[in-house]
């Protein structure tokens, strides 16, 4: 008999036994008192006590049957809710969001056992969890193997009815149903998303690269050129270029080994001043052609740290190359790399007074592959130091002002002893942050005071989390 | 031949090396730019023969520079080549930005990477026969 019918008449029948037994009752004790009453009368004082005592036996029999009777009311009916309250947890569990939950109720009979199915290529077979009603694409002796239409098919099945055939376990099987299909929904939509980032790099790196070998072949024909008319300048702007793109190539390999490798940082032992000392010179030919002042600014007392000294050194180099290119030429240029001991953290800083970039340009910025350059660039570079950041478990502010300059801030935990393994413990947010562009990035459009080189962040700030 | 002037509008000095010895080399006398702006002041003052324009710049990108070129009556009749570095960027409704604009689609198209002979070909087409519609290297 279907689930909801069966309860009402078994909620009306226990309804009927209890009135009657009340009524009964009442007529019982009613009757008793009269007939006790009578045999009082004639039977004298000791008959009156005897009475009495039937009496209150009788009521201490009737009130624990009424008893007895309220908790057996009790449990069938709770008997009969029970799924219907863990239907709703389980509906609250979904939507808050976690879709790893089961419904686990009645008897749970296994169709391969009771076929004796050894079908071992059924998803059904073997599981504990799963009827082959609960699957999509699983015919069963000629079923549709559509959801709906297998469900209806198979409430004649003797798996099913052994189940329990009511509509509280057709509920469940919708409802585990409906839960699976939201998992495979999300798996489906992340492998999407996958996808798509995926398809954005290749389309980033594919231009970049295509750019590069036009760089490439131009510097080869400028080259040829030159040779051919016999012109020195030709020859040696060609051979120029060449050179230019090879590192520009080098470069673009680099930061995409640096971006798409999962590593953990690998600490060794660092002097900072002399690590940016390294940066700044391997930038000073560049800086002196575009008329950049480029210099260092190191904290005193600031000894030997450990971090991860080919990451942190790459992404000081993408970073100093990224506010060279942001300099215009029309004015003095000026970019300064500076480290300092900050309490228990270790900051640097990369500043330039180069064209800055606007709020909705900084928003812009960690989420996915976004350059100011044009087809000069591709965000791999900053992508490569937000990730190598990030395993350092440190985090990176962005301040910049449109018109006046950049300034971004590495901060990472200073760690002046090798710890035993020689790596860091992963940030907190690791996770998280791993699955969004721009975890644990947080930038700020601050007015510059001070001088060029020294930027304030002011206490009010309008700072915000990105991502 | 040696008086004819192309103006080059690229944010890459490599490319903008790179065209102009293409075209030097066949005899085209080449300016060029590094920015919209630049190149905007280069045309009204210079007036060249051709522009070679990059599509995609930082800044005031190739797209608005061509707007601007062509929805002015002093610039709008100079044959004007699009340099893109992205094939889908062929596919650009240009229907819609003729229509968005009021103006004409570009004279030609060449796609990176640049092949010396038919950038010189299609520089030729374009200044010769303007007439002939887009034109693609």
């Amino acid at each position: 008999m279907p689930f909801f019918r069966r309860l009402a008449l078994r909620r009306k029948i226990i309804l009927i036994v209890l009135a009657i037994l009340a009524a009964h009752s009442v007529l019982g004790f009613l009757a008793l008192h009269g007939i006790l009453g009578r045999l009082a009368l004639t039977g004298g004082p000791e008959w009156h006590r005897q009475a009495a005592i039937v009496e209150i036996i009788y009521l201490a029999v009737l009130g624990a049957l009424t008893g007895v009777a309220w908790l057996v009311t009790r449990r069938l009916i709770g008997r009969l809710t029970r799924p219907v309250a863990e239907l709703t947890h389980l509906a609250d569990e979904i939507s808050v969001g976690n879709l790893e939950v089961e419904f686990r109720f009645g008897r749970h009979v296994r169709c391969w056992e009771i076929k004796s199915c050894q079908e071992a290529a059924c998803p059904a077979h073997g599981s504990t969890a799963v009827q082959c009603w609960y699957v999509d694409g699983t015919p069963c002796k000629g079923v549709e193997p559509r959801f709906p239409q297998k469900l209806t098919q198979c409430r004649g099945c003797e798996v099913y009815q052994a189940h329990r055939g009511d509509e509280i376990v057709q509920l469940a099987d919708a409802f585990q149903h409906m839960t699976k299909r939201l998992r495979d929904s999300q798996a489906e939509l992340l492998r999407a998303e996958r996808l798509a980032a995926t398809g954005e790099t290749v389309a980033v790196v594919s231009h970049s690269i295509k750019n590069i070998l036009d760089s490439l072949m131009g510097g080869i024909y400028v080259y040829r050129r030159g040779r051919r008319l016999d012109d020195e300048k030709l020859r040696r702007t060609g051979w120029d270029m060449v050179e230019r793109n090879l590192g520009a190539i080098s470069e673009l390999v680099r930061n995409l080994l640096d971006f798409s490798r999962v590593r953990q940082p690998f600490l060794e032992p660092c002097d900072p001043a002399r690590m940016l000392a390294e940066v700044v010179e391997l930038h000073r030919e560049r800086a002196e052609a575009a008329q950049v002042d480029l210099g260092v600014r190191c904290s005193d007392g600031l000894g030997r740290v450990y971090v991860d000294v080919h990451a942190m050194f790459h992404s000081l180099v993408n970073l100093v190359s990224n506010a060279l290119d942001a300099v215009p030429p029309d004015r003095p240029g000026k970019v300064e790399l500076a480290v300092s001991q900050d309490g228990d953290r270790l900051v640097f800083s990369v500043s330039d007074n180069g064209k800055g970039m606007s709020p909705e340009v900084q928003a812009k910025l960690f989420k996915g592959m976004f350059s100011t350059k044009g087809s000069k660039g591709t965000g791999l570079g900053l992508l490569a130091v937000q990730k190598a950041v990030r395993e350092h478990a440190g985090t990176m502010e962005v301040t910049s002002e449109p018109g006046a300059g950049t300034t971004f801030r590495i901060s990472l935990p200073l760690v002046t002893a090798l710890p035993k393994n020689g790596m860091l413990a992963a940030s907190p947010d690791e996770g998280q942050a791993g699955d969004r562009p721009g975890g644990g990035i947080t930038y700020a459009q601050v007015p510059r005071t001070g001088t060029d080189s020294q930027v304030e962040t002011p206490q009010d700030s309008p700072a915000a989390t990105l991502g | 031949m040696g008086t004819r002037t192309a103006l080059v509008i690229d944010d890459e000095a490599d490319i903008r090396n790179y065209i102009s010895s293409i075209l030097e080399e066949h005899g085209w006398t080449v300016q060029t730019a590094s920015t919209a702006e630049e190149g905007e002041r280069l045309v009204r003052e210079n007036r060249p023969e051709v522009i070679l324009l990059d599509l995609v710049m930082p800044g005031q990108g190739g797209i608005q520079l061509f707007a601007r070129l062509r929805g002015d009556e002093g610039t709008s009749t100079i044959p004007l080549i699009m340099v893109t570095g992205i094939k889908e960027q062929l596919n650009i409704d240009w229907k819609e930005i003729v229509t968005r604009f009021k103006t004409r689609a570009p004279d030609g198209f060449i796609e990176k990477p640049i092949d010396p002979t038919r950038l010189a070909q299609l520089v030729e087409n374009v200044v010769s026969r303007p007439e002939r519609g887009l034109q693609v290297a």
